[in-house]
């Protein structure tokens, strides 16, 4: 059998543990910074997509399809490689693809936050005007509230995928879980047991982050069912 | 920092667009497997017998759960160099593709045949049609339109991972371009022109599904269609 | 069909006369209203003097709703004008750059409806407070009270609506009628000079109606200024000072509650004949 050619080392990826953690920690806080910026920036659009002005709503509303309908991968080589080139702006591998995920991610996330806008009633915003709050707070205050919280279980979907997302930036070089297979694999030949490794633990932890969400949304359910 | 040139990339459209057709082409062959494959899962996610039943949850979670570029590292420079396989680029691509795309699949069918109230099934058995006819004429046409809309942010996703194969030089639009980046050293150009192929790509596709969409809602124009749910479209991939 | 008639007022409840020419806590003066092709009031005028309860009624769809929202805005009218407690009602800047802002704005509007409370149809509670703080939040961003003030009056209005016990409940845990009262409860909070009714009772189980309309009860007792859009004739000729009968965006018969036992209007007769039926 041609399988026995291959001579499986585990201890090299014994040896590399230490490397393996902190390389999921990098792909945990590229995550993370990504999230961030796709909530924040999210926000905004959403509020600017629902905007009644057209100078407003429109150029939200491209910005979302535009980046909605760029692949990550091409979108990262063109943040990384492109505005280098073209404006002299020199990203770190780590900044290049926090900006990649995290303004894909914030096109996601105002499509997400507008559809739970949506979802709280028209009513709600009335009664708190109706009461005598400013328009700012009965957003803020009424709307906004509701309105995360039906966002929550989409969000936490878009958070496993801009993890999914985050270990495609080791193709420009930062130092994950996935470059570090490529590296060790070259110098041992041991791609099997080093992709098999990150492989797992990439399931893991996103598997993890759905049960959580499944979670989530069950005792959401719970909750609006006693209602 | 030199001015922008886009001549470059004039001078190889050719090349980009026999890349955009390559890509396209592979997503839809992977495609086409992962619906095959995803609703045998769907049927074994319901199947009477419990392993069976278990197995599918697990092929459904893993692959689920893994990105596409790790799943692509692995299988083509992981189990197929420890198993000794030769697997042509191209193969593991479309492969890649079949197996994460039928695991996303799976649970949309699952969910569309859930969708479908039984009492609906059982209204069509006791007016004296066959099992066959009530799947067909009664349970399908209610659950394609269910399963439709997410069966086609599935394929879309499915066009745009297609710029993932490029790291195993599956020669699609994206490896072109990168390879074309670096002999010109004008990467920004050749990422935007990539960009744009893929929007297009995307918004023309798109488009064609809101129409089939359309097309299949037997309730459009009916006064409580309006105003249904909204789709979550976040990326699964 | 001529002018509504105008009749002098007669005595509703001891106590609560209002004299002749008494300067009107609200006036709605030819008000307009269109929704597109839609002209859904056409030139409603209003007077509710300080103290009265005005009931408003006529069939789905007349334009009862849309000439409270007149009142406090939330439904800018397209013309006409609004004066409430002697002052006219800016018509609120309609801001195309705002988006959070709407069709409304400016200081003018947020005194107006801070005084000027409003019950809905649907209750319109805030599911994600609890009753208290569905009570203070108005205390605290309207009034601008400390929160610690606040809880003490919203405990105090949430005692009135016997819901005390409820205050650190939400909404979901309340029954249709609790609800209903936690909102007039929020409203009075804000001590308002002038109370908005639509159709408080329409979308509670039959049960639950006598309690709120009890609660209203007290309410115009108590010397509140009402107007209220409700079906219930019994509370109207009970309480209301004054009947307002509306159909087609128009006020087709106004007068003392007791002219609607026999009212004037064969289209009024006619409405009240379905109802009663
Ligand atoms: N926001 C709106 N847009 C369009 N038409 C409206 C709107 N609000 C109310 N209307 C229309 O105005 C008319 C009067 O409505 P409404 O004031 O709610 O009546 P009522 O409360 O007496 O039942 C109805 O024909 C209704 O369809
Ligand atoms: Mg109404």
């Amino acid at each position: 059998m041609l399988a026995a050619a291959y001579n499986y080392r585990w201890d090299v990826v014994a040896a590399n543990v230490d490397g393996l953690v902190s390389g999921l920690v990098v792909t945990l806080r590229l995550t993370a910074v990504g999230m961030g910026i796709a909530l924040v920036v999210g926000l905004v659009v959403a509020v600017l997509r629902l905007s009644r002005s057209p100078l407003l709503r429109l150029p939200a509303l491209g910005y979302i399809e535009l980046l909605r309908g760029v692949p990550l991968f091409v979108f990262l080589f063109l943040v990384y490689y492109g505005l280098a080139q073209a404006f002299g702006l020199v990203l770190s591998p780590f900044a290049a693809g926090a900006v990649a995920l995290g303004l894909t991610g914030s096109a996601y996330m105002a499509e997400i936050y507008r559809g739970a806008l949506s979802a709280v009633g028209g009513g709600q915003r009335e009664a708190a005007l109706a009461m005598g709050l400013t328009p700012l707070q009965a957003f803020r205050d009424v709307t906004l509230p509701q309105a995360l919280r039906v966002a929550v279980p989409p969000g936490m979907n878009l958070l496993i995928a801009l993890l999914k997302g985050a270990t495609l930036v080791s193709v420009i070089g930062i130092s994950d879980m996935f470059y570090l297979a490529r590296v060790v694999s070259l110098a041992n030949f041991t791609p099997f047991e080093m992709y098999t490794v990150a492989g797992f633990a990439i399931v893991a932890v996103t598997v993890a982050l759905a049960g959580l969400a499944f979670l989530l949304e069950r005792r959401m359910a719970r909750v609006d069912r006693e209602a | 920092m030199a001015p922008l040139d886009f001549r470059p990339v004039w001078q190889n459209l050719g090349v980009l667009l026999a890349g955009a057709r390559l890509g396209a082409t592979v997503a839809v062959a992977g495609f086409g497997l992962a619906i095959v494959a995803g609703l045998i899962i769907a049927l074994l996610r319901r199947s009477r017998i419990a392993p069976l039943r278990w197995l599918a949850f697990a092929y459904v979670q893993f692959f689920r759960g893994i990105a596409l570029y790790v799943l692509i590292l692995w299988l083509y420079f992981g189990i197929a160099v420890a198993a000794g396989i030769t697997l042509g680029a191209l193969t593991a691509g479309i492969l890649t593709l079949a197996l994460l795309n039928s695991a996303y699949l799976a649970e949309v069918f699952r969910s569309g045949i859930e969708a479908v109230d039984r009492g609906q099934r059982e209204a069509a058995l006791a007016m004296g049609l066959t099992p066959r006819q009530a799947f067909r004429d009664v349970v399908a046409p209610q659950a394609l339109r269910v399963v439709v809309p997410a069966t086609g942010n599935h394929f879309v996703d499915a066009i745009k991972d297609s710029a993932i194969l490029s790291v195993i030089a599956v020669p699609e639009l994206m490896r072109q371009a990168t390879s074309l980046a670096q002999v010109t050293a004008r990467p920004f150009e050749f990422y935007t022109a990539a960009a744009v192929l893929y929007l297009v790509v995307v918004v023309c596709v798109s488009s064609g599904l809101r129409w089939l969409e359309r097309r299949l809602d037997y309730t459009r124009g009916l006064p409580w269609s309006r105003g249904t749910a909204v789709a979550d479209t976040t990326p699964t991939h | 069909m001529g002018d509504p008639p105008r009749l002098e007022p007669v005595a509703g409840h001891a106590g609560r006369d209002q004299p002749v020419g008494t300067v009107p806590l609200l006036e709605v003066r030819e008000v307009c209203k269109r929704f597109g092709d839609n002209l859904v009031l056409d030139r409603v005028s209003l007077r509710v003097a300080p103290g009265e309860v005005v009931v408003v009624i006529g069939p789905s769809g007349s334009g009862k709703s849309t000439l409270l929202r007149c009142i406090n805005f939330l439904t800018p009218p397209d013309s006409g004008d609004v004066v409430f407690s002697g002052r006219q009602v800016q018509p609120p800047r309609s801001s195309a750059w705002n988006p959070l802002a709407g069709r409304s704005g400016g200081r003018d509007l947020v005194r107006l409806r801070s005084q000027v409370g409003m019950v809905f149809q649907h209750f319109n509670v805030f599911p994600h407070l609890t009753a208290l703080q569905n009570v203070t939040l108005g205390l605290t961003r309207v009034t601008g009270r400390s929160k610690a003030e606040a809880e003490v009056r919203a405990l105090e209005q949430l005692e009135r609506v016997g819901l005390r016990d409820k205050a650190h409940e939400h909404p979901d845990r309340l029954s249709g009628g609790q609800k209903q009262r936690l909102a007039i409860a929020r409203a009075l909070a804000l001590d308002p000079k002038l109370m908005l009714f639509d159709e408080p009772t329409s979308a509670l189980d039959p049960e639950l109606v006598g309690g709120i309309l009890a609660e209203m009860r007290k309410l115009a007792r108590s010397g509140m200024t009402m107007v209220v859009v409700t079906h219930e004739m019994g509370f109207a000729f009970e309480v209301a000072d004054r009947i307002v009968f509306m159909d087609d965006g128009r006020v087709v018969e106004e007068g003392p509650a007791e002219q609607f036992r026999n009212p004037l209007h064969e289209r009024t007769r006619a409405f009240l004949d379905a109802i009663l039926a």
